[in-house]
């Protein structure tokens, strides 16, 4: 459905090599760092925001 | 009596003015537009200040101003959505340019016949059909989820500089910073929450004119909605700016490359479902490979 999606929204202007180049990028080593330190950072998020220490008050509707 | 109701209201006159000083053309009064589209445009904006002021109010909440949606005047091509403020009130404003590019993904997506056969769904053949309607109904819900997040989490009020704005689609640059990054990936987490409750919390209005089978099933009609979300979504994300990734670069950005950005996202998407619908987190991990 990803790949369905990405084709009807980018087909024109080189776009899924665009998209291809990312996840190229995204599952190499300097990729990996990356993803970590954005895992990290949200967690670090979720217990600042609000003082809340529980993950999924932050989250969690209404 | 009738000039009466052509005075802009309080809210519309301070978005006009703010959105002037921030160098747009102000609000956008839609006047110009035709009227089916008009009364389409207003009734979204209706809902979501209605939705703003029924809001409940978590202590988690950064203390913000009252909320305010209108739609911002712009050149073509700038293609915005924006959260900031005044003195008085709290803004979530939408160029027109970006609606209306939000309205042709939208199109774009409900007439691919690849998605439409995993989606299971058969539009009608008309230009902008029911698919269209739902896929953008539930992308401008996330759009205005996501800024209205910024206000809440009290993300304006941690920013350094004096512009007092957030941006989602437009680069400005490499200014932005890891610390901006998760700022985004937090407002795409919160909003999805709370689009997907609403979405399938009030499916029942959206079925007579989706034109469904009335005997589909509850599961199937869970998978639809899902489904309709994670695409309007994941197009939205692929209008973004795609510069060449470095190891440098990429922490510098305002915004998570859309890739990345899409990875958060279905985290947050498989949270919900875990927490509300079960049965689809297996649903989501066989049909959403990125």
């Amino acid at each position: 459905m990803m790949r369905a999606t990405t084709e009807a929204v980018l087909e024109h202007g080189g776009g899924i090599q665009v998209w291809a180049n990312q996840i190229a990028f995204l599952t190499s080593a300097e990729g990996a760092r990356y993803t970590a330190a954005l895992t990290e950072g949200i967690a670090a998020y979720r217990k600042s925001w609000g003082n809340s220490n529980v993950e999924t008050d932050i989250i969690e509707p209404p | 009596m009738q000039s009466s109701r052509m005075l802009p209201s309080p809210q519309e006159h301070a978005f006009d003015e703010w959105f002037r000083k921030l160098g747009f053309r102000g609000r956008h009064d839609l006047s110009d537009l035709q009227p089916s589209l008009q009364d389409q445009l207003r009734g979204l904006q209706k809902m979501y200040n209605d939705a703003f002021g029924r809001a409940r109010q978590f202590p988690e909440h950064a203390d913000h101003l009252p909320l305010y949606f209108d739609y911002i005047d712009a050149d073509r091509g700038v293609e915005n959505a924006i959260a900031t403020h005044d003195d008085c009130y709290a803004f979530v404003g939408i160029t027109l340019p970006l609606v209306f590019r939000m309205s042709d993904v939208c199109r774009d997506l409900s007439h691919s016949a690849p998605l439409c056969s995993t989606l299971q769904v058969r539009p009608s053949e008309q230009d902008y059909n029911e698919l269209q309607a739902a896929l953008f109904y539930s992308l401008l819900s996330f759009v205005v989820a996501h800024e209205w997040t910024h206000h809440v989490h009290g993300h304006l009020e941690q920013l350094s500089h004096q512009t007092r704005i957030f941006q989602e689609i437009s680069d400005s640059g490499l200014v932005g910073g890891l610390d901006d990054q998760i700022k985004e990936l937090a407002a795409d987490g919160y909003a999805a929450y709370f689009v997907l409750s609403h979405l399938f919390d009030s499916r029942a209005t959206f079925l007579p004119w989706l034109r469904l089978d009335p005997s589909t099933s509850p599961d199937v009609l869970d998978q639809l909605f899902l489904g309709f979300f994670i695409t309007a979504v994941a197009g939205y994300m692929l209008l973004r700016p795609a510069p060449d990734l470095t190891a440098a670069s990429i922490y510098r950005s305002t915004h998570p490359p859309q890739a990345a950005r899409m990875n958060f996202f279905m985290r947050e998407v498989a949270g919900w479902c875990s927490h509300n619908r079960p049965a689809l987190e297996d649903w989501i991990s066989e049909r959403f490979h990125a």
